[in-house]
């Protein structure tokens, strides 16, 4: 259990996170809030790279902050991730292992397991710098999930991936998640709604938002309306998406206050997250 | 570790650029030797030192140093770039020892470099057949010190650079380093010192880790390896180790911020050993640091030469010789009655802490330069002065490696002010390697060392050394006592060209003969302390005198056996310009010049020898004299009158006087 408690961080006179509460249990928690909202800076501090500024994180009670052991049981990938390209993929992984203090008779069933999961097997003997973007991504999952940890803190892991990658990283976390507390920050909704059983959404260093998918959709109940584009809006709804079709152009809009000459439409995910995040 | 070490060696091996940069480091030295090979070898193992060949390379530690900062920044900075250390992160220690393993690998290749440099140091040692245990070790210590130690440092600037700089600010550090310790900025140093002091070569010091020195070396002192230079080293070693132990994490755990302040610390200790060190020798181009002599050049002190006006009736020392020299010197008086003050010469490399009566009283002191003045009262003449000194002076050097100090020297207060500047301002005049004092003295000299030590002095039962002389010369370190020829020599162990050189003592005879004065027991009555500091220019002899012992600078030769000319005339400033006449006349390089110019039949510029002594001074009629007289009266009668003069006290004659009466 990871324990968030008025977690605060700052650069300089920037407060970054402003009081971060939350509990991460057993599961798949999808960490979703726009650019800048503080989700990297959050990831950070859990796995120490960040001192605190006011608060605490705690991994089953205790303050990681002074018990940096506990960072063993914690996998991480990181947003910027990169690797060695000149060894081969068996070496890079036997650095990792290595690294995780996994015995070294230990180190070879280990990789090819971790291998074998995000199925990079037949690659073992290849250099690095022969795969693709999508493969380098799956092999940083694989040093994450080196060493069976615990906790696993995933980065953005989709970002510049192909939709075929992104489905593959969404098998990986659905074979993986058993047992484990998995962490995905993104700022892609699909991503989030396929493959997490919990979601936080996170805004201008804050959590505004947490629950199933079905408790995010329901934060936008009642406040998604379908609109022809010429109508008048009134002030404080948002313009999610424009939408052509047979009837015209629509407008897709969150308001908190029925719209004239609008019908409702039925909330998803990405409703509940931009009600949330607009606060509307 | 192992492991990770492994797979960095894999990781460096497979990327080109380091392979290059790691090729041109093995290959530096062997561009540099094997040309020269040839011309070294062919000299023969008895003309070359087996240090010959390791100050050769010497020269090319700082572009070990560069390129192993070069190679240390770039394969360290992979993991940046790489954002590996954020993925290692959650890593026990991941940082440290994802660094720790690429360090280790490094060094292993840097060990491989540092073999293929020893290798010419092993050739050196095994040609020559320097196998004594102080010279082996002197050039082990080398190797470790300015190859080794200093691409340790190397690699961890690289390392740090990596960490906390851009890429731009890293190759201009590391460029910036590598010139600022290296020899290329000397004239601007000396320049700089000129205005601003010792200060301009701070820096440099600081940062000189990889830099021997431009200096000479001088066989009997080794290659310097003092213990400063590795309290130096390890300074840099211990902060930029503590700097990667904080880079390594934002917020490091306490245990490593405690050991992170304890190597800054430690490396704290090690800086202000440095620069309390107190027998420093820069071996280079500073103004008053490698040649006495060009400190005269810049020095504003007027050179003076005056009679003390009072005697010195005995005179005991007490050295010790460790980091620098600690002196203790009591010096009984006589004749001090009716004297203002009382002056001295001490070289003024040397800190002067106090002088105290011989009640203990301390007195004061006025120095200047080399001259020490210590005023008195009317009523109350002082009959023993105590001065405690230390430090060190350039070329007369007294630390833990080795004891240069000879008995002409002033590394002891001397009477009455003696001009050290060895003639600079044209007029001809004794100089820093000229013996002073004419009146010797009992002389007790306790000496405290770690090095085998020759003094001229005989040892006393309870080891001290006592006898009569105007200064005791000791040397102390690489030398060896034993027979130069058929004499009895003091001279460097580790030897750049024979001491001795065939045909000397049938020069020295037939010199005898045209002099007609019994040359014979001249340097056999007395050691010969053997110095490896040769100077043969014209106005100085390479043989000095002393009571004890004769000093010989260079070696016995037959040329220019004419300098023994000068020791015939002793302190006799009248005689030194009649020997030195003499010697022009007679020496094999210059005599024909001579003779051609004074007899008309020179169609050349004045030789470079004479051409000052020729000048406003107005020797060129006294030469032209001599000449005319050797033509006159032939050079056999000539010569022999030479020796009656200068061989005889009672003859009071000033040199004018005396090449005048030749023409009769």
């Amino acid at each position: 259990m990871l324990e968030m408690k008025a977690v605060q961080k700052s650069f300089k006179k920037k407060m970054v996170l402003k009081g971060i509460d939350c509990e991460i249990g057993e599961g798949v928690y999808g960490l979703l809030g726009p650019n800048g909202a503080g989700k990297t800076t959050l990831m950070r501090c859990i796995v120490g790279l960040y001192s605190l500024q006011g608060g605490q994180i705690l991994f089953d009670g205790k303050d990681v902050a002074k018990n940096g052991d506990l960072l063993a049981r914690i996998g991480y990938l990181p947003q910027k991730f990169g690797l060695f390209k000149e060894l081969k993929v068996y070496n890079m992984m036997e650095y990792f292992a290595t690294l995780k203090n996994i015995p070294k008779e230990e180190q070879r069933p280990a990789i090819e397991k971790s291998l074998e999961i995000v199925n990079l097997s037949e690659r073992m003997g290849d250099r690095v710098g022969a795969l693709s973007g999508g493969m380098i991504r799956r092999l940083g999952i694989a040093q994450a999930v080196l060493g069976e940890p615990e906790v696993i803190l995933f980065d953005e892991p989709t970002a510049g991936l192909d939709p075929e990658e992104r489905m593959r990283f969404k098998n990986i976390i659905a074979s993986i998640k058993k047992g484990r507390t998995i962490l995905i920050s993104t700022h892609i909704v699909e991503d989030v709604e396929a493959v997490c059983d919990h979601i936080l959404v996170m805004d201008n260093g804050l959590i505004v938002g947490a629950g199933t998918d079905s408790q995010v959709r329901a934060a936008a109940q009642g406040k998604v309306y379908l609109i022809p584009e010429q109508e008048k809006l009134p002030a404080g709804s948002y313009i999610e998406k424009r939408l052509e079709g047979e009837e015209g152009v629509l407008l897709r809009v969150l308001s908190s206050a029925p719209l004239a000459g609008a019908r409702e439409a039925a909330p998803t995910v990405e409703d509940g997250y931009m009600s949330m995040i607009k606060r509307i | 570790m192992l492991q990770m070490t492994k797979n960095s060696l894999r990781l460096f091996f497979r990327n080109i650029a380091l392979v290059l940069a790691f090729g041109a480091v093995l290959a530096a030295p062997h561009l540099l030797m094997l040309p020269r090979m040839d011309s070294l070898v062919s000299l023969g193992a008895g003309q070359i030192a087996s240090y010959h060949f390791a100050s050769l390379l010497l020269q090319q530690a700082g572009l070990f140093f560069l390129l192993f900062a070069f190679i240390g920044y770039e394969f360290f900075s992979r993991s940046k770039r790489a954002f590996l250390l954020e993925t290692v992160k959650t890593c026990p220690n991941g940082h440290l020892r994802l660094l720790g393993a690429q360090f280790l690998a490094m060094e292993l290749l840097l060990l491989a470099a540092v073999v293929n440099v020893s290798l010419y140091f092993v050739f050196g040692v095994a040609f020559t057949g320097n196998t004594q245990g102080p010279v082996v070790a002197n050039l082990l210590l080398s190797l470790v010190l300015y190859f080794l130690l200093s691409g340790t440092v190397a690699l961890l600037l690289g390392c740090v650079l990596a960490l906390c700089a851009g890429r731009m600010a890293a190759y201009g550090v590391m460029v910036l380093w590598s010139y600022l310790a290296s020899d290329l900025p000397y004239m601007v140093l000396t320049s700089l010192q000129e205005k601003i002091g010792p200060a301009a070569y701070w820096l440099r010091d600081l940062l000189g880790v990889c830099f021997a020195g431009e200096g000479f070396v001088d066989p009997a002192y080794g290659l310097p390896v003092e213990w400063y230079r590795f309290a130096l080293v390890f300074f840099w070693v211990l902060a930029l180790g503590a700097v990667v132990l904080i880079f390594t994490r934002p917020s490091p755990p306490k245990n490593r911020r405690w050991v992170a302040v304890g190597m800054a610390a430690l490396s704290l200790f090690c800086l202000t050993a440095y620069l309390c060190k107190q027998g420093y020798r820069p071996m280079d181009s500073r103004i008053d640091g490698r040649m006495v002599d060009s400190y005269y050049s810049y020095a504003d002190v007027q050179p003076r030469e005056e009679p003390a006006g009072f005697a010195v009736s005995a005179c005991e020392m007490d050295l010790r010789v460790g980091d620098g020299l600690k002196a203790r010197v009591v010096l009984d008086l006589e004749q001090t009655e009716g004297l203002a003050g009382l002056k001295f010469t001490l070289y003024h490399g040397y800190r002067l802490q106090a002088v105290t009566d011989g009640a203990g009283n301390r007195l004061p002191f006025e120095r200047e330069g080399d001259y020490l003045y210590v005023p008195q009262d009317a009523g109350t003449p002082l009959s023993q002065l105590t001065f405690s000194y230390g430090g060190m002076s350039g070329e007369f050097y007294s630390n833990a490696q080795g004891i240069h100090l000879p008995g002409y020297f002033p590394y002891f207060p001397m009477e009455g002010y003696h001009r050290l500047d060895g003639g600079l301002s044209g007029e001809f005049a004794p100089g820093a390697r000229e013996p002073h004092l004419t009146e010797s003295r009992p002389i007790t000299l306790r000496l405290q060392t770690r090095l085998p030590v020759f003094v001229s002095l005989p040892q006393q039962p309870d080891g001290s050394y006592a006898g009569l002389s105007t200064g005791a010369t000791i040397f102390g370190g690489q030398y060896v006592r034993g027979p130069l020829g058929s004499y009895d020599a003091v001279m460097p162990q580790m030897s750049a060209y024979p001491f001795y050189v065939d045909g000397f003592e049938e020069a020295l005879e037939r010199l005898g003969g045209q002099l007609g004065v019994d040359l014979s027991q001249k340097f056999r009555d007395k050691p010969l302390f053997v110095s490896p500091q040769g100077f043969t220019r014209g106005e100085k002899s390479c043989y000095i005198e002393m009571e004890d012992c004769y000093v010989i600078l260079g070696a016995l030769a037959p040329r220019p056996i004419t300098n023994v000319i000068k020791m015939l005339a002793g302190s006799n400033l009248e005689k030194q310009h009649v020997a030195y006449l003499t010697h022009l006349y007679l020496d094999v390089g210059m005599r024909d010049d001579f003779i051609a110019y004074f007899t008309g039949k020179w169609d050349g510029s004045i030789p470079n020898e004479f051409a000052g002594d020729l000048g406003p001074a107005g020797y060129k009629e006294m030469y032209q004299t001599f000449m005319d007289a050797i033509e006159k009266n032939g050079e056999d009668a000539v010569l022999k009158q030479v020796g009656a003069y200068l061989t005889d006290d009672g003859d009071t004659r000033d040199r004018y006087t005396f090449v005048n009466s030749l023409m009769e």
